[in-house]
């Protein structure tokens, strides 16, 4: 990898840095209730841990774009925006399931046909992300469906009303998640500082809920 | 009005009743420790053998006895440590 082209990608190392920091902890809190799924096959459960799979799986192929961007591997192969389509194809079905699957987690005993429909609306999703070639379609639909979501809540939760600590780390997880959808945007400016802070608070959520994950099942 | 036990808590009870009667009881009491019906028995039983929580044992004179597996004692050791994580996430 040439010197000169990692110098002029700190940032962008930086980034890949952070990006394999929270996949790393995503598939750690998928492996983590491993066991709890397999001896109760508990759907909430079930749903719970795929969301941080499908999670998972949407930051690394943030990384590997992110690998490709910095090492130039493919560069005379496959043009940039291709690549970029094909990974914001990507982490567009990938992100959308994860969000949807975590609703499904607290919603699978209404329902058994939410599954399916969130199928289509993350496919959907994706389809419209690459034919507008826009993520901020997708940062947009996804803002959508985190207000479904918490209406949906609202009514299906409705006894319970209460402002938990899991809620306040959901909500927190969708912010710093919708964030980083933005930075994918081209030509998005935001201060090296100001994206750094915004890292670390997004690492700190996501290391609250392992941390609260590891707490419970040892 | 006592509330209705949720699944997994039926599922442990069952097992623990397994559990604490020397990890051998015929079906007959084991129904009759469960304050389930006949018919949410069987469907439970039948749930038990197919996730491997538990097994029959036939003994020389033909009597069945229902033993907990492996799986059965984990899922004992495991369930409030698993009920917490399902509260707390509100799964």
């Amino acid at each position: 990898m040439p010197s000169h082209y990692l110098a002029n990608n700190s940032f962008l190392i930086v980034d890949a840095v952070y990006t394999l920091l929270v996949t790393i902890f995503c598939l750690i809190i998928y492996f983590k209730t491993k066991e709890a799924y397999s001896l109760t096959k508990h759907k909430g459960i079930k749903y719970f841990r795929n969301s941080f799979l499908f999670l998972g799986l949407a930051y690394i192929s943030r990384l590997i774009f992110q690998i490709v961007l910095i090492s130039g591997i493919f560069q005379g192969i496959i043009t940039g925006r291709a690549l970029f389509m094909i990974t914001i194809a990507l982490v567009g079905y990938f992100s959308t399931m994860a969000i949807l699957l975590l609703i499904l987690s607290s919603l699978w005993k209404k329902s058994k046909w939410f599954i399916v429909v969130f199928n289509v609306i993350a496919i959907s999703v994706s389809m419209v992300t690459i034919l507008t070639t826009s993520p901020l379609i997708l940062v947009w639909t996804q803002l959508g469906l985190f207000l479904i979501a918490i209406i949906l809540s609202l009514i299906f939760h409705s006894k319970s009303k209460k402002l938990t600590s899991i809620r306040i780390v959901y909500f927190l997880l969708f912010v710093f998640w919708l964030i980083n959808m933005f930075f994918l945007q081209p030509r998005t400016f935001m201060p090296t500082e100001l994206k750094s802070i915004i890292h670390l608070v997004s690492i700190a959520v996501f290391a609250i809920i392992l941390y609260k994950v590891s707490k419970l099942i040892k | 009005m006592t509330k209705k036990r949720e699944r997994l808590e039926v599922i442990y009870d069952l097992l623990k009743i397994v559990s604490d009667h020397n990890n051998s009881i015929k079906p007959t009491p084991l129904l009759r420790f469960s304050n389930l019906s006949s018919q949410s028995f069987n469907e439970y039983m039948k749930e038990l053998l197919a996730k491997d929580l538990v097994k029959v044992v036939v003994d020389k004179k033909g009597r069945k006895a229902i033993t907990l597996t492996d799986k059965g004692f984990k899922y004992v050791e495991k369930y409030k440590t698993i009920l917490g994580f399902i509260e707390e996430f509100e799964l």
